[in-house]
């Protein structure tokens, strides 16, 4: 590609490409071998989240919703059928985390989907058309970007009121301002290439340079860093449902059911124990996909 | 270099026992005075007229005292019957209407405003009426046409109607507190963090956030407590009050909810948890006006759908609550155990079928609050409801908003707790007269959920009836009329609860509902004892 081959020729000028080759060949056996250790492992789980979210009806042994009065508050195993124990209203745990790997799921794939969408056009157009668009767009942008992202996403679901599409939409718009710095950064470098200037002298229109040129080099980068906004999203999401303002009951989601289980901490500590450790490997899964991917999709790195 | 971690280590353990050592109360202070340390929220206001909160209505019971107060009964505190307190006797003419007052001479109020006379009484009634900035009751003194002094010592009290509760009006418990006229012309405003009663403890200093502190009154009619100094904490977190508890910090403990799991820790630490009635009753109020609920067979299988056994069993195990037996509470003047619906799906699911809802029926956008146990019975009750084909969908709100929405009608049917003036003419009138219907285009905010208008006859028989035991009987009809046109679901009585540190304090009433109290507290708060 035209960036990536102007920018290796700014960064080793006296590098031949036989030398490169032998660079590229000799990190595949070495240091970047480790690097697909992480993504592997990052892709398992989220594989094995994405099939747990699928297949839930099947996997999870209890309804999520169903109550058995006699059962209420049971450590891990009780009975022989509650393997992670069960809840305030007598809910099997296990079945719960299965189901609200869905919502977690669901949540950030869609929210991030709603951010890029809404903030990626923005950031193109300000980053390539630059004047007062720019400013208008960016100084909206900063005002976005003062309030942290689940304060933003807090305020909308309140505002909406809470249910799985308007939180989706809620953090989708509190995640759009870091899609659209992120754009126009990518924008500002691309309009500078050569190929936008020639592309201009045959006499493209802003939109079809925008669509056909820039767009389509920005967005490898921009989808590595969406991957890491994932977890972002799923983390205000369990943000939202533990301070009530996530999807309603009965469905499950792991911040309510952490938050539910929150006031029996001193009895019942399985409640916030496996709702939040399904929490951090969901975010740990996102993150080291992500980073390794970015690390993957270096630049620098893809030497051909 | 070798012993250093260790020497570490030995710093920080020396560190962390020092700082427990730290945390435990100073024994001299206490050995010296006779403090009450209790743990509960901040009181909003001291001025008892203006405030519903829980924790304010409990603290001004320390402070003020009415012309009666509820009665002691064969050791126990009751909620349906008066004895004389401020008032030492009282006479009531022929057609019931004037009541004349004999004030107890000698009553002194706190920090030298001097004795209580009529004035005061007619001054504290007054500025309700009249509806004075912020005064919450006046409603409940509305029957009062005329206040009279006819001496220092003599009130007379004329009311518009026959008023077969009127007595209980004047029991020491939100509208019925005097307050001193002097202190209250005097600080105006303030008179909330000034407050002048003649209860058993006087008000000394507001730490905000931190604590109010009162002292005993030592002119008190009925004797100095024992207790010197009584300590409020405000304290918002249930953890930090059972560990206060433990620890010594605190001797009484209101928590927000007691659950079962709160009722473990309080067991397991050899404190004991003082169970008061008649507490609030949680129940549903099915709105007859609105489809498909104007249909009585809908009305019955939502009824019938309900395991109200369960829901006790679930979120109030081992008898911390007590499965409802009555739209009318026991505690209250009137109550009748009445025949309840069992729960029987298949019966629900029939009784569906035949209003012509096989499938059952979507009730979209039902509101409930996010406070109290509101929204873990009405989880219980969604699932319920699924298994006979209700499907109801949660949206859960504020509490206020939960208020407003309720009032316009939004849900159906209404989930509500509460508890009111002990007898089945307050209680009934409020929650199911036909003019406290709930109405956003008349502005009418009543609690009658159900838009019932079954029980007015027996209502306005009532108020006519001076004979006790024909009115209980008019309110025994109304209980049995209100199951049988299937409006309201009784479903739980749940008491006020406080847990207590016995070997610190004692109370002279049988912690299993030795008392009932309206005050989300102790009826008598000045006959707990500390154990010296």
């Amino acid at each position: 590609m035209a960036l990536t081959e102007k920018k290796a020729v700014q960064g080793f000028p006296a590098v031949g490409i036989a030398q490169l080759e032998e660079r590229w060949r000799r990190s595949l056996r070495g240091r970047n071998r480790r690097k697909y250790i992480p993504i592997a492992i990052g892709m398992l789980m989220v594989l094995t989240m994405v099939v747990v979210a699928l297949l839930a009806p099947y996997i999870a042994p209890f309804s999520p919703s169903a109550q058995y009065a006699d059962y209420v508050l049971k450590a891990p195993g009780a009975g022989g059928k509650h393997l992670l124990g069960t809840d305030e209203y007598g809910r099997d745990l296990l079945s719960r985390i299965i189901w609200g790997t869905r919502v977690s799921l669901q949540v950030g794939l869609a929210s991030v989907c709603v951010g890029f969408v809404l903030g990626v056009p923005l950031g193109i157009m300000a980053g390539f058309l630059r004047g007062s668009t720019e400013a208008m767009i960016m100084r909206f942008t900063d005002m976005m970007l003062a309030f942290p992202t689940l304060l933003l996403a807090l305020i909308i679901v309140t505002a909406l009121g809470g249910s799985l599409i308007n939180e989706i939409l809620a953090i989708g718009v509190a995640l759009m301002p870091n899609f659209i710095r992120l754009a126009r950064s990518l924008a500002l470098t691309i309009r500078e290439n050569d190929y936008i200037m020639a592309a201009r002298a045959i006499g493209g229109s802003h939109l079809r340079i925008m669509l056909r040129h820039v767009f389509p080099n920005a967005v490898s980068t921009l989808v590595v860093i969406a991957t890491l906004y994932i977890a972002t999203a799923i983390r205000t999401e369990a943000g939202l449902s533990f301070l009530g303002l996530g999807v309603p009951p009965p469905t499950p989601s792991w911040g309510n059911i952490l938050s539910e289980g929150r006031q029996y901490i001193k009895c019942c500590p399985w409640l916030t124990t496996f709702s939040g450790f399904a929490i951090m490997l969901a975010v740990l899964a996102f993150n080291l996909m992500g980073d390794a991917l970015r690390d993957l999709l270096d630049p620098r790195l893809r030497g051909e | 270099m070798a012993p250093k971690p260790w020497l570490r280590l030995g710093v920080a353990v020396l560190a962390v026992v020092a700082g427990l050592a730290l945390l435990q109360p100073a024994p001299a202070s206490a050995a010296r005075k006779q403090i009450l340390r209790i743990a509960h929220k901040e009181p909003d206001t001291l001025d008892p007229h203006k405030s519903i909160l829980g924790q304010t209505q409990a603290l001004v019971r320390f402070i003020y005292r009415g012309l009666t107060r509820f009665a002691i009964k064969d050791g126990k505190v009751t909620t349906a019957e008066v004895e004389p307190d401020l008032a030492e006797s009282w006479t009531v003419s022929e057609d019931g209407t004037v009541w004349t007052f004999k004030l107890r001479k000698g009553v002194q109020f706190h920090k030298g405003f001097g004795e209580l006379t009529a004035e005061d009484v007619k001054y504290s009634y007054e500025r309700q009426l009249q509806r004075e900035k912020g005064t919450r009751f006046a409603k409940n003194l509305d029957v009062i046409k005329e206040i009279t002094v006819v001496d220092p010592y003599t009130v007379r009290i004329t009311l518009k109607a026959y008023d077969p509760v009127f007595l209980l009006r004047t029991v020491g418990y939100q509208q019925g507190y005097i307050i001193s006229k002097k202190a209250a012309e005097q600080y105006g405003d303030q008179f909330g963090w000034n407050p002048v009663g003649t209860g058993p403890f006087y008000f000394h200093e507001h730490l905000p956030r931190e604590k109010v502190v009162l002292k005993a009154h030592k002119d008190y009619y009925f004797g100095r407590p024992q207790i010197d100094e009584v300590h409020w904490f405000d304290v918002p977190e249930d953890a930090t009050k059972l560990i206060g508890l433990e620890k010594g910090t605190f001797d009484i403990i209101v928590p927000n909810t007691v659950t079962a799991d709160v009722k473990g820790q309080v067991e397991k630490m050899g404190a004991v948890l003082d169970k008061r009635g008649p507490g609030g009753q949680y129940r549903f109020y099915i709105n007859w006006t609105k489809p498909p609920f104007n249909d009585i067979r809908v009305r019955r299988a939502f009824m019938h759908a309900i395991d109200r056994q369960a829901i006790v069993d679930t979120l109030w195990p081992g008898g911390l609550a007590n499965l409802a037996i009555s739209p009318v509470p026991p505690g209250y003047f009137g109550h009748i155990p009445v025949e309840m619906p069992e729960y029987n799906p298949e019966l629900a699911k029939k009784l569906l079928a035949e209003a012509g809802y096989p499938n059952g029926f979507k009730v979209e956008n039902y509101f409930i609050t996010k406070s109290f146990a509101y929204p873990k019975i009405m989880v219980l009750v969604q699932e319920q409801l699924k298994k006979v084909g209700i499907d109801v969908q949660l949206q859960l709100v504020e509490h206020p908003t939960y208020h407003r929405n309720i009032r316009k009608n939004l849900n159906p049917f209404v989930l509500y707790g509460g508890t009111r003036l002990t007898d089945a003419d307050v209680w009934l009138h409020l929650f199911f007269h036909s003019g406290e219907a709930p109405d956003p285009e008349t502005g009418n905010m009543g609690t009658n959920f159900a838009h019932y208008n079954g029980i007015d006859d027996l209502l306005a028989q009532g108020r006519q009836t001076r004979d006790p035991e024909k009115r209980a009987k008019l309110y025994h009809e109304a209980q049995r009329r209100i199951m049988r046109d299937a409006v309201c679901l009784p479903i739980v009585d749940v008491p006020n609860m406080s847990a207590r540190n016995p070997k610190r304090v004692k109370s002279p009433f049988d912690p299993e509902y030795g008392e009932f109290a309206l005050h989300y507290f102790y009826n008598y708060p000045e006959m707990l004892t500390l154990v010296q």
